[in-house]
């Protein structure tokens, strides 16, 4: 059977943030879009970790880059979603999608339609 | 970007972070660290902020984040380093030979002396702990004596059925003469309960386990008597004489191993011995020893033994203390609760065990000292090099590895070297220590076990301070040539040789106080002519024949005198009571010896008041039947007991053993104890029949041919007798002898003690005279004479020595003192001591130093000079 890696409900979550702040993308901003607009806490060290992760997967690059004087001097990793990583978004949309649609009309009421 | 700057995010929280970070992640996440502390310090204020800074750098710690301290990029690299090391640590050594050298040889020295030391301490300990029971054997005492009556044993058998699984006597009787086949040998026999075998742990290597040493004439013998008198092992069922009776032989045990207090060629049943079948409480010879029940708890039980005992006795325990004790097995090597009289075999002592510790400890602190300053001293050389290495990239992690790695390899050649060492010594050690140690010990794999490890210490104690010292180099100053050595390090190393000497100093008292106890012990007037003087053991053949005997050896003109007594005047150990008031129970010990009538003449004991044995002599023995008073000669103490002079006690009735009888004579004081002991009341009795040894006395060049002679007529007045004489002298030699041994294994290490304290001395002089040698050259250009130099050299080295002297000296004195305060016949140590330690002090230092001082204060100052 084929050696597949699977995103993780978080993982998902962190790189779909990825993908949206796509080149601009690093730990603290990722963190931020998930607290503040996801309304999500969150640790740092678990948006690393996930990236980490991600990265050995294959479905991020990363490269060192933007020092900036608030970070002392330092330079940020940005983040970048990899083709791999798209179709593992893809892939994990389709499967939803499919799912919603399975789901007969009355499960969630009429008020929707 | 000042505000920035005064928000700053914890210094320590940071640093722990850079601690555990992997180097290629710390920067992006210290930066997203820090973005948001400053984040959370504009949301929430600056506590806050702090709080959750550190919080974030804890929650970082994962896996992943971690360093990689063994990734392999690292590995390989370290691994060519690791060797590189080596190879630059044999190179250094190999450029400086005489370094080297020194330094190996005062390590291998140094762990020479210690592992010697250490086998023998582990030795001393493990005495008689081969015995599989010996937590639960117990030797019964009155805390004085080794000895119990013979009831002792069955008394508490009987009486402690549930507490008391064996009881076991033993008495060892010298001097028992074996016949096989018409050929007599004197031997060394126990006598023993039946439950000897199931209480001790003696191995039965032939004959049957069942009924042994209680069938009647029987014996047991060991595989060595076996060997020695049959010539083989198979020996069960032969037989031998002993007093004319006919024993068999039931059994061959394994020798008793050189660890065993016990130790005998023949066992015998304790039933053999005619005289000690008599339960009484007066028969005082025998030692007790008890196999406990495994759940009695010797501490109770031996306060309701003591109470028994007392009961018994009639006689009420008045404290906690019953005067009656079990003495664990354990402890009777070492007497470690009690020192006893009349033990049954050779015995330790744990106060030496202690000694020879802290001994073998100092030795390899002064080892160890030598090596921090040689290599310490050395720095000029080895800071170029650091230098060298730090430029090129070098972490001082891995100098400090380098440096270590260097003190390893200094440390375990030398450890193989001493290991090898003390393979070839050991036999020389066992002489001088007079113990039986087996390099088997050595190689056990427990023991290079123990050397492995203490190698690494010893790597790490002496290694780390030069390791440390050296990586701290600045590059910059080293490289520019502008490097001087410090002046803190030139402290320590001072301190380390004034350490090392006091240590030696303190030594060499010791040593010489020993010594100096030891010869006036040896040498001090006891009382007694001990010169010239032979004794033997004597048989009821030599007793009939003896007025026959004696007079054939009277003619030789050789032989000054001849006699009997009971015991060896110098080592008495029999006592009866002296009344010394009103009743019975006020009485004194007054120990006693049997005499014929030469005895005192032969020994000459000197006669102050009153009629000798030759005047007059009344058998003690035939007080009852021939019903005549019995008349003592007492020494000065014993008269002392009623405040007499020697004058005044001639006349006087004293009852001693129950009979009374007027003071014939008053005799000198001499010691009939060991040195140790004071002189205490003594009588000399008038008994022939317990002649239990024979004496003569020599006056000749000639030895060989009196003592053939001797032999010749006792073989024909007691065929049965071989004649095992020994000297006087060299029996008194021989109860001081551990002292003795003491003395020279004491003067073999503290000698050892001093020369590696001199190899460091050496080392260090020839460091200082390299770095002044152009102080010096300055000097002489200057005017300085020769003699002023070698003054100016000499004069830091012997402030040094002052001051070693000026601490050790009190503190030996101080040791040596409590030392001696165990003898009642003691030295003063006096102000010669003293003298002797700071004379061969100074004369030791000024020998180290004077080639390298010499040296510096000849050498032509254009030499040193011209280079700058």
């Amino acid at each position: 059977m084929e050696r597949r890696h699977f995103l993780g409900e978080f993982e998902e979550t962190v790189l779909l943030v990825v993908a949206t702040q796509q080149g601009q993308a690093y730990g603290l901003s990722i963190t931020n879009v998930i607290e503040e607009e996801l309304g999500r806490s969150v640790n740092m060290s678990s948006v690393h970790t996930a990236l980490y992760r991600l990265e050995e997967k294959g479905y991020v690059k990363s490269d060192l880059g933007g020092a900036s004087e608030k970070r002392g001097g330092r330079r940020k990793r940005i983040f970048e979603v990899t083709s791999a990583g798209k179709s593992a978004l893809l892939e994990a949309k389709e499967h939803r999608q499919y799912l919603w649609s399975k789901i007969p009309g009355y499960v969630f009421g009429g008020s929707e339609s | 970007m000042n505000s920035f700057q005064i928000r700053k995010p914890p210094r320590l929280a940071e640093r722990i972070f850079h601690w555990y970070c992997d180097d290629p992640l710390q920067e992006e996440i210290a930066g997203d660290l820090e973005e948001r502390y400053l984040d959370h310090y504009d949301k929430y204020g600056p506590a806050k902020a702090r709080k959750k800074y550190w919080l974030n750098v804890f929650k970082f710690m994962r896996w992943h984040t971690l360093k990689r301290r063994n990734s392999k990029r690292y590995t390989q690299n370290n691994l060519v380093m690791v060797k590189n090391n080596f190879k630059v640590a044999f190179r250094s050594a190999k450029k400086h030979k005489a370094y080297s050298i020194i330094n190996l040889s005062g390590l291998a020295v140094g762990l020479t002396s210690f592992i010697l030391i250490v086998l023998y301490v582990q030795h001393q300990l493990s005495f008689d702990q081969f015995h599989e029971q010996k937590d639960k054997i117990f030797r019964v005492t009155n805390g004085e004596d080794a000895i119990t009556p013979n009831i002792v044993g069955p008394f508490l058998k009987r009486n402690f059925e549930e507490e008391v699984r064996h009881s076991v006597r033993v008495i060892e009787l010298g001097g028992q003469i074996m016949k096989i086949d018409n050929q007599s040998f004197t031997t060394n026999v126990y006598f023993a309960d039946t439950a000897f075998f199931d209480v001790f742990t003696f191995p039965l290597l032939q004959g049957n386990e069942e009924g042994i040493l209680s069938k009647p004439k029987t014996l047991v013998i060991t595989q060595k008597a076996a060997m020695k008198y049959y010539g083989t092992q198979d020996v069960v069922g032969k037989t031998m004489i002993r007093e004319g009776e006919q024993y068999a032989i039931a059994g061959v045990v394994l020798d008793p191993p050189a660890n065993s207090m016990m130790q005998f060629d023949f066992l015998i049943p304790f039933k053999e011995i005619r005289w000690a079948q008599r339960e009484t409480w007066s028969n005082w010879s025998f030692q007790t020893f008890l196999r406990l029940e495994d759940n009695v708890d010797p501490i109770v039980f031996e306060q309701k033994v003591g109470e028994k005992v007392n009961v018994e006795l009639d006689m009420p325990t008045e404290s906690e203390d019953s005067g009656t004790y079990l003495q664990s097995l354990n402890d009777i090597y070492l007497q470690k609760r009690f020192k006893l009289n009349y033990e049954l075999g050779r015995v330790g002592d744990i106060q030496y065990v202690y000694i020879f510790s802290v001994v073998a400890f100092l030795i390899l602190l002064i080892a160890c000292i030598n090596y921090v300053n040689l290599a310490t001293s050395r720095s000029l050389e080895r800071a170029k090099e650091v230098g060298i290495r730090k430029v090129v990239g070098a972490h001082r992690r891995q100098l400090i590895g380098q440096f270590l790695g260097e003190s390893f390899l200094f440390v375990f050649l030398s450890l193989a070297i001493s290991i090898a060492f003390s393979y070839w010594l050991l036999p020389y050690f066992n002489d001088l220590a007079g113990e039986r140690l087996n390099t088997v010990y050595l190689f056990k794999s427990e023991f290079l076990l123990f050397l492995c490890g203490l190698g690494l210490i010893i790597t790490f104690l002496a290694g780390i301070y030069p390791a440390l010292v050296l990586s701290m180099f600045k590059p910059v100053t080293v490289l520019k040539g502008k490097f001087t050595h410090s002046g803190s390090g030139n402290r320590l190393r001072k301190f380390l040789v004034i350490v090392q000497f006091a240590i030696s100093a303190f030594l060499v008292v010791a040593t010489l106080v020993v010594k100096k106890q030891l010869n006036f012990i040896q040498d001090k007037n006891i009382g007694l002519d001990k010169e010239q003087v032979i004794f033997f053991t004597s048989d009821g053949d030599l007793k009939k024949n003896y007025e026959s005997f004696k007079n054939t050896l009277m003619t030789n003109p050789n032989i000054k005198s001849v006699s009997m007594a009971s015991n060896v005047p110098i080592s008495v150990g029999s006592a009866h009571g002296i009344q010394t008031g009103p009743t019975d129970d006020d009485y004194e010990l007054i120990y006693f010896l049997s005499a014929d009538k030469e005895f005192m003449d032969l020994m000459g004991m000197e006669l102050l008041s009153g009629l000798s044995l030759m005047e007059r002599a009344v058998p003690f023995n035939e007080l009852d039947t021939a019903g005549l008073n019995p008349t003592y000669i007492i020494n000065e103490t014993a008269a002392k007991l009623f405040n007499w002079s020697a004058e005044e006690a001639v006349g006087q009735n004293v009852v001693i053993g129950g009979y009374e009888g007027p003071v014939q004579g008053v005799v000198k004081d001499f010691h009939f104890k060991s040195m140790q002991q004071r002189i205490e009341p003594f009588v000399i009795l008038y008994n022939p029949n317990q002649s239990y040894t024979g004496y003569v006395k020599l006056e000749t060049n000639d030895l060989s041919e009196t003592l053939q002679f001797i032999e010749s007529n006792l073989l024909e007045a007691a065929p049965g007798l071989p004649f095992d004489y020994e000297f006087m002298d060299d029996y008194y030699n021989r109860m001081y002898r551990f002292e003795s041994r003491l003395g020279n294994v004491f003067l073999t290490f503290a000698s050892i003690a001093v020369f590696i304290a001199c190899l460091g001395m050496f080392g260090l002089i020839s460091f200082i005279a390299l770095h002044r040698a152009k102080e010096m050259g300055i000097r002489k250009v200057l005017g300085a004479s020769f003699k002023s130099i070698l003054i100016l050299l000499s004069a830091d080295f012997l402030k040094l020595i002052a001051i070693a002297l000026m601490v050790g000296l009190p503190v030996a004195y101080f040791f040596m003192g409590d030392w001696l305060s165990d003898y009642v016949y003691r030295i003063n140590m006096g102000a010669d001591v003293a003298i002797v330690a700071i004379v061969f002090a100074l004369l030791i230092t000024m020998l180290t130093i004077a080639y390298q001082a010499v040296r510096t204060a000849m050498v032509n100052p254009s030499k040193v000079l011209r280079s700058e």
